[in-house]
């Protein structure tokens, strides 16, 4: 029988530590245990069929450590160390052969160097080894990125059954912080076999996350835990809970529903002989919750209602565009971190952009620094695909619609990354004036949906907003529709309510009114502004008017107080003193001072008889040492605000840039702040920062440089092997752009050493950094 | 985690700090409290010759500046503390919100893995010398991946990249030399430094 017909009827007994076994053969600390698959394979069958006789099912070969990155150091590649650990594995003659897929053991971008790409290639290269075995164990895994990539490759390059398993701490997550809930989704979404936890901690201690995984999952859960937390005695880690004990903690799994199990570190051959007995059959109550998206630690189901933020998208976002245009993902991210709200449209599509590269950097940057799920937002199938292949978590797709050729394309991605999917009841005819044919066009998508395996449950229907300025009839039949289609089907549904309003005159009033009027007929989510307070307190207020929000508690505690800003500026004293202004941070009252200054003066005068001269005083009180570092910093994103200010009162031609600036961190270093400084205080000083991030090969500084034909160059690296890095960035750039300067900075830099590698310029700090831009530039 | 120690990663001076400011500074030492830190460490018989030869490891220690911290010892303690991801993460998010706000919380977070190592260095019996760790003196940074191995860093998240730098971020290795009686060994980690003319911070001093 094959493993993924025996495990829906057995539970299934993998074996116990392999690690712990070996180090017991005297490999000195610090050795990869894999080299042992060819060094002394006879040792490593006998352990294997120590866990055959104990009564094991399963057989893991030692290949835990067999990636390229681990394995460079040792004399062996990844071909001979798998292959060899699958046929040691299999000469033990088990039922199953697991081929055992560990950590890379590199981070993953952004915190870390590696790629998602490296990464699943990296996996990929130990998956093509993988004849013999009858499963992929991916365990012991901490980042949900890397977990995705390794399911991914097994899906796409094995026919394989794929069990995945994550390592959680006492805190009840992994290390980078995923939860059990999003880590069940997650997984389930890419459509694993088994999930579930070992290492790490004891069976005491994975109770709780065992529990857990239970309450979420609908395939089986596979438990392998340590015989307790590590203990150092002498020098030695040690686990110390016995056979005898281990086994009545694994009856405790087994009985709760557990149908996979094993051991982790300091587990044997003994600990598994007492559990085999009672193995049994299947008995996991299978849970179906359908419906639920999820980032790494945030699950979204849809029972409050969903606030989906809009900001991420170009359209109208003069300053987003203009970014992006540029290559420039920032002020996309920044509105990802700025919106609250409980799932964030990610829209990047403009005709002359590769909007396929920039999705998958937003993707990959807004999953590091915020915790919301995501609905990825295209016109181009490819572009979401790429989207959601990214995004670590199970996210939303904007949008299929009523189209047969829509639904041929978007239906298969969202089955393959089991995502949501926004469904536009619209078709070849295009938008039909009647509720009832809208609903039609809903049980169309619903009808195809089912074809693919994809339940009515994961659906989102939009029952579509027209602008009452144009067909006033049409704003009732939407609410109509989504009255029907609430009450017939499981499906969701939400609105992308603003359209509602267009070309009327204050369109918020229309848009939330409207909104209060969709709510009560049952619409489960929208796609809004978080940063219209009004909107959000019509929200509030209707969830208490529905009878939702019980007791008003939602509404009391959160009810936000919306500012007349209009009044406060207008009673706002214009003060004299710049200087003192930005150095306590008061962006308002730079903003009024600059306004006051545009009243009188051109824009560029502004920039070049006050914002200059008081970066500049700030800057002397610095050099004085009156004033410490993150007070210059702060002084120079106070007046951050005039510059913007001015930009948006400049006309497009005109340009207050005082000269473009390459800065990097150099290729192998990934300690970007004081980078990020410097670029700060140049940035207010009215330069333009062409900032290519860390981890920057010589090739791609070069390439920016010749690209804009800029004059200036900026390099950091904090450690001495990164030096060396920056030397060879010099080199090229001297080579083959050798107008261009190069200023360079760094914690282990000096003067003399600057010289050395043949930069032009050394900078202390920040600071020294704005004197050679003054004297380039 | 003491203030004094933030403000001097902060290059501070006995300047004015104005109350938001202070404020500020405050509010990111105290963001840090929910993260405790991951350690691990573990006693080591080592042997001298050219090197430094931690027994039935891997591990060599090159170099006349271990020599030299472990001249009295006879066991040392490997360690290797972080972080975590997380904290690399908050950090990040503010390199796009606040550069005021990434700069405090960074130099907060290098305090509070110093704290975590005082923590650890309390919980350690016998003589110590001052933590030592590559990148020091003559101690290439190129053995931390060894270091990483032989502790098996993994367990707690840490990894080395190809330009044997440490992640998450936040991380330290390094060794104590122990022994059972009292030493005398010390080291001037400013005295041995290319910055130490140049630098407004001398951070490394540690008594």
């Amino acid at each position: 029988m094959n493993f993924r017909d025996y495990i829906k009827e057995h539970q299934v007994l993998f074996d116990g530590a392999l690690g712990t076994q070996i180090q017991k053969i005297g490999l000195p600390l610090g050795t990869l245990p894999e080299v042992i698959n060819v060094e002394n394979d006879q040792a490593l069958l006998e352990i294997h069929k120590a866990y055959v006789e104990a009564g094991c099912d399963v057989i893991t070969t030692n290949t835990f450590g067999a990636s390229a990155y681990k394995l460079k150091d040792t004399k062996y590649d990844v071909k001979t160390i798998v292959t060899k650990g699958i046929q040691i594995a299999k000469a033990a003659n088990s039922k199953f052969v697991a081929l055992d897929i560990g950590p890379i053991g590199q981070m993953m971008k952004p915190i870390g160097h590696l790629t998602f790409d490296q990464a699943y290639d990296a996996f990929c290269q130990q998956l093509e080894y993988s004849e013999g075995a009858d499963l992929v164990l991916i365990e012991t895994m901490s980042d949900l990125n890397e977990v995705r990539a390794a399911i991914l490759a097994v899906k796409e390059k094995t026919d394989l059954p794929c069990v995945v398993s994550m390592t959680f701490q006492e805190d009840g997550r992994t290390l980078t912080g995923l939860s059990p809930a999003s880590y069940v989704y997650a997984a389930q979404a890419l459509g694993v076999d088994a999930l579930g936890v070992n290492c790490s901690l004891g069976p005491d201690q994975l109770l709780p996350i065992v529990e857990e995984l239970l309450s979420h999952a609908s395939v089986p859960v596979i438990v392998q835990a340590n015989a307790g937390l590590p203990k150092v005695v002498d020098g030695v880690t040690t686990f110390d809970i016995i056979p005898d004990v281990y086994v009545k903690h694994a009856k405790v799994f087994l009985d709760k529903g557990v149908g996979l199990i094993g051991g982790c570190c300091g587990t044997s051959p003994d600990h598994m002989k007492l559990i085999k007995e009672h193995i049994g059959p299947a008995n996991q109550i299978i849970k179906k919750n359908e419906g639920i998206i999820c980032s790494s630690s945030k699950m979204v189901d849809f029972s409050d209602f969903v606030h989906i933020g809009e900001r991420i998208n170009p359209t109208g976002h003069k300053k987003l565009k203009a970014s992006l245009r540029e290559g420039d993902i920032s002020v996309a991210i920044r509105e990802g971190i700025e919106q609250a709200c409980h799932v964030l449209d990610v829209n990047v599509g403009l005709p002359d952009i590769d909007e396929l590269e920039t999705m998958i950097k937003v993707v990959d940057e807004l999953s590091a620094v915020t915790d919301l799920p995501l609905q990825i937002d295209s016109s181009k199938s490819k572009v979401i695909e790429a989207g959601l292949r990214r995004f670590p978590g199970v996210g939303i797709i904007n949008s299929v619609n009523g189209k047969q050729k829509s639904m041929d394309r978007i239906f298969p991605i969202a089955k393959k990354y089991g995502a949501m999917v926004v469904c536009l009841t619209l078709d070849e005819e295009g938008i039909p004036e009647t509720a009832e044919q809208r609903v039609k066009i809903a049980e169309k998508l619903i009808r195809e949906a089912k074809k693919y395996d994809i339940c009515e449950e994961r659906l989102i229907i939009d029952c579509l907003v027209l602008t009452v300025s144009a067909q006033q009839n049409q704003a009732m039949e939407t609410i109509k529709a989504i009255e029907i289609i609430t009450n017939k089907y499981k499906v969701k549904t939400t609105l992308g309510i603003s359209n509602v309003s267009y070309g009327m005159p204050n369109r918020p009033l229309l848009t939330r009114t409207f909104l209060s009027l969709a709510m009560s007929a049952g619409l489960h989510s929208a796609i809004l502004d978080p940063k219209d307070l009004n909107l959000k307190n019509t929200i509030l207020a209707t969830q208490v008017l529905l009878n939702h929000d019980k007791g008003g508690e939602d509404y009391i505690e959160n009810l936000h107080e919306v500012e007349m800003t209009s009044s406060v500026k207008k009673s706002q004293t214009i003060t004299s003193d710049l200087v003192s202004v930005i150095l306590k941070g008061y962006k308002e009252e730079t903003l009024a001072y600059t306004r006051k200054q545009l009243e009188t003066q051109s824009p560029l005068d502004v920039v070049n008889d006050h914002l200059i001269p008081t970066l500049d005083e700030v800057g002397l009180l610095f050099d004085k040492k009156e004033i410490f570092l993150p007070q210059l910093i702060r002084a120079a994103e106070t007046i951050g605000v005039a510059f913007d200010e001015i930009k948006s009162n400049l006309s497009t031609e005109t340009n207050v840039s005082k000269g473009k600036i390459v800065m990097a961190t150099v290729y192998g270093d990934i300690h970007d702040i004081g980078k990020n400084l410097v670029k700060i205080l140049l940035e207010n000083y009215g330069y333009e920062i062409i900032d290519l991030g860390k981890d920057v090969p010589p090739e791609a500084v070069l390439e920016a440089v010749i690209k804009d034909d800029v004059k200036l160059v900026g390099l950091s690296a904090l450690m001495t092997t990164t030096v060396e890095s920056m030397e060879r960035t010099i080199e090229l750039l001297n080579e083959q752009a050798p107008h261009a300067k190069i200023f360079v900075g760094g914690a282990v830099l000096t003067e003399e050493y600057a010289k050395k590698i043949n930069a032009d310029f050394y900078c202390k700090d920040a600071k020294a950094s704005v004197e050679v831009a003054q004297e380039i530039l | 985690m003491d203030k004094k120690d933030v403000l001097r990663y902060l290059g501070y001076k006995n300047q004015v700090i104005d109350e938001s400011m202070d404020d500020l500074i405050d509010k990111h030492m105290k963001s840090l409290a929910s993260y405790s830190g991951r350690i691990i460490y573990k006693v080591f018989d080592f042997k001298v010759d050219q090197d430094v030869h931690v027994l039935d490891t891997v591990l060599t220690l090159p170099g006349q500046s271990v020599k030299h911290m472990l001249s009295q010892a006879n066991k040392l303690v490997l360690f290797v503390a972080t972080l975590g991801p997380e904290v690399d993460q908050l950090i990040h998010k503010y390199s796009y919100v606040s550069g005021t706000d990434m700069l405090i919380l960074d130099a907060c977070a290098s305090v509070k893995i110093e704290d975590v190592l005082d923590q650890m260095e309390e919980e350690i019996q016998g003589y110590k010398t001052p933590r030592f760790s590559p990148g020091y003196g003559d101690l290439p940074l190129s053995v931390q991946a060894n270091i990483i191995s032989v502790l098996e860093g993994r367990r707690i998240g840490v990894t080395v990249s190809e330009s044997s730098l440490l992640l998450p971020k936040k991380t330290v290795t390094g060794f104590i030399g122990l022994s059972h009686e009292p030493m005398t060994v010390t080291y001037k980690f400013c005295d041995d430094c290319l910055k130490r003319t140049s630098c407004d911070f001398k951070i490394c001093n540690r008594e």
